[in-house]
């Protein structure tokens, strides 16, 4: 992006409807084009939204950062440079490089280190992304250049250190050296004209980079939730149906360790909560003759559903979809055929497609990056690695479902459901993650930005409400998610979501019924908006409502426990 | 309008958003009260970027008007000039 593009983003994200997101540059240099090109970044990841940025006094990060009142902002961005833990460290002063000096020079940058942490930590829960130094150290140690002196070690040490204590915090996101010296040439990131003359140090090109990279951490994009993988030469090497399960390879010593790279990314991902799916045109006897093996790296449990045959991969792709409950624009797709990755694209224009280039390990090197790049979470949860489980398990519950429906409260009283109700309001990362991805079961299809979802968490006139449930058939972890408002009388839920994964269970009338229990009201009131993809929720409405469209978004008590059918859960409050 | 000034014209207007093309047609700083020394530092760097110029910071006290922008970069604009409207 250059400054003119960032400058018409601006301009023309200012007529953008909603309240603009509040955005905090805390530097101690001159913010000029880095504040430019921050908030067109900003403004420009996802649907595009107004920023506004404000920032501090020159020369005074610290002070700015300890002035910073998490209330006030949706999110901050701090940019730490060298003359901001010792001046002397910075081309605008010119206090002595002596070496006499160095264990000074130390020892100042650790005090502020220390004020910068303590103050860092203070702007919880809001969500700061943190640069440190990314310009080189000046020639301040007495060593030539190339060789690496005690000072410098031990200044790098304590700058490894602070960032690894960072990490610590949920709501801090440290910038990775390793991807800014992969995206900004050291060389081309100093501007030292315009330090010296405006008090700004960063080439135009080094401040779009390191604006873009931020600016991701505070408004991250969609992250994928599937990914669906071709076998033949793409998880292994060589066809199956041709030389055999025995002979498929993914190993250094087949000659194959490209597939034997991509298996262990797919298996730290499944890990991870990525659903993971398989496409191919195979018979699935030689298939599970391969994952029987015991040397595969992506086990056969971390992979559901698998879909093997010999139709067209679209259909399996229709089938996986399915099998998930998510839309296409979530998933991900790799084979080793262009024509098959057509075939699947014209199907599915929102699927990405990706070819896996088992000829070219350079490429497959960038293809397992990218692959992390759309599946990556800053933090694990228990959700994660429950995920694939449980889908599986709703599968096998779904299917019980069906062969015996004429008796579904038979199944149900038998299925050993337990629900765990919560109240807290602490920041949970796996509401917040329900709040802004589940489509279907969603009162209004409302989404938060990190920042609302904590002043509601904090605002005391709110409760909210989360539910965790588990069966006979596996744990889901925590599935919904209720929030709102109580007045004299009656309740007014304005965010209610519930995972797919877990209908069918009743868990929606035990939140209800929870709520008109808890708070002893005569009726709920429901802030409820149709949206193309809640139908879920209006069916369960309409049970108690009837068909849209509804005069009334209050379901009295009466008429609750009227249309409510039994539940069977056993419950357990954590209030 | 020439191209030269036409793509001027879009800086401008892209650094001084709540102003008209044609205000900024004969636009001074006297007569945009926004337009201070960080803006004017803002534009030249946005001069540089656009028209592959290296502008030295002493030439921003001759940049006080639209004018004498398009003076000083008619005169020292090396890249060829877009096509009008690419």
């Amino acid at each position: 992006m250059n400054l003119l593009e960032a400058l018409k983003i601006i301009n023309r994200s200012r007529n953008e409807p909603g309240k603009p997101f509040r955005l905090m540059l805390i530097c101690g240099f001159t913010p000029l084009h880095m504040e430019t090109f921050l908030a067109a970044h900003v403004a420009s990841y996802g649907p595009l939204a107004a920023v506004t940025v404000s920032h501090g006094l020159y020369g005074d990060l610290v002070g700015n950062l300890e002035r910073c009142r998490p209330s006030e902002i949706d999110a901050a961005a701090v940019v730490v440079e060298w003359a901001d833990l010792d001046a002397r460290l910075g081309a605008r002063s010119a206090g002595g490089w002596d070496p006499s000096r160095l264990s000074d020079i130390l020892q100042c940058v650790r005090i502020q280190l220390g004020r910068i942490g303590n103050a860092l930590r203070s702007l919880e829960p809001q969500p700061v992304a943190v640069s440190l130094p990314t310009l080189s150290l000046p020639p301040v140690s007495f060593a030539r250049p190339g060789q690496l002196s005690a000072f410098e070690a031990e200044l790098r040490s304590e700058m490894a250190l602070f960032a690894a204590s960072l990490t610590a915090y949920p709501h801090l996101r440290v910038l990775s050296a390793l991807e800014i010296d992969d995206r900004s040439p050291v060389n081309l990131r100093h501007d030292l004209k315009s330090e010296l003359a405006t008090g700004f140090p960063y080439s135009l090109g080094h401040a779009d980079e390191l604006a873009r990279l931020l600016a991701g951490f505070l408004r991250p994009p969609a992250r994928k939730k599937g990914l669906i993988t071709d076998l033949d030469d793409t998880l292994w090497r060589g066809i199956v149906g041709e030389i055999g399960a025995a002979q498929v390879s993914w190993s250094m010593e087949g000659n194959a360790q490209v597939h034997g790279l991509y298996q262990q990314l797919l298996a730290s991902l499944a890990a991870s909560g990525t659903l993971v799916g398989v496409a191919s045109k195979n018979d699935p006897a030689l298939i599970d003759e391969a994952f029987a093996r015991r040397d595969i790296l992506l086990p056969p449990e971390r992979i559901f559903p698998i879909e093997a045959h010999w139709g067209a991969k679209s259909k399996s792709i229709a089938r996986i979809l399915k099998a998930w409950n998510i839309s296409s624009d979530a998933v991900l797709f790799v084979d080793d055929s262009p024509m098959e990755l057509a075939e699947v694209q014209a199907a599915y224009p929102a699927l990405e497609c990706l070819l896996f280039p088992k000829d070219d390990p350079a490429a497959l090197w960038n293809l397992l990056y990218q692959l992390r790049d759309r599946f990556g979470v800053a933090r694990l949860q228990i959700e994660d690695s429950l995920r694939s489980d449980s889908l599986r398990s709703h599968a096998k519950f779904e299917a019980e479902i069906q062969s015996d429906s004429a008796d579904i409260d038979t199944f149900l009283q038998h299925a050993d459901a337990e629900i765990t109700f919560s109240c807290s309001k602490q920041a949970d990362a796996r509401a917040f993650e329900l709040l802004n991805k589940t489509n279907q079961f969603n009162l209004n299809g409302e989404r938060l930005s990190e920042s609302e979802w904590n002043s509601l968490l904090a605002s005391e006139n709110r409760f909210v409400l989360k539910a965790s449930y588990k069966d006979r058939f596996g744990s889901l972890g925590t599935v919904a998610v209720l929030a709102g408002t109580c007045c004299v009388g009656s309740v007014m839920i304005d965010h209610w979501v519930m995972s797919c994964r877990a209908f069918s269970r009743r868990i929606e009338h035990r939140c209800l019924a929870w709520v008109f229990d808890h708070f002893n009201v005569g009726e709920v009131a429901l802030r409820f908006v149709s949206t193309p993809r809640n139908g879920p929720l209006q069916e369960f409405v309409a049970t108690f409502l009837g068909p849209l469209p509804w005069k009334s978004l209050q379901i009295p008590y009466s008429l609750f426990q009227d249309k409510c059918p039994i539940l069977y859960h056993s419950l357990l409050e954590i209030l | 309008m020439t191209a030269l000034k036409d793509r001027l014209s879009d800086c401008f207007c892209a650094v001084f958003p709540n102003r008209s093309r044609e205000e900024l047609l004969t636009a001074s700083r006297e007569s945009i009260p926004e337009w201070d020394s960080l803006t004017g530092v803002t534009m030249l760097m946005l001069l540089q970027q656009e028209f592959h110029l290296d502008i030295d910071l002493t030439e921003l006290e001759n940049f006080d008007s639209v004018q004498a922008v398009y003076d000083y970069v008619a005169a020292n604009a090396t890249a060829p000039e877009e096509p009008h409207g690419s």
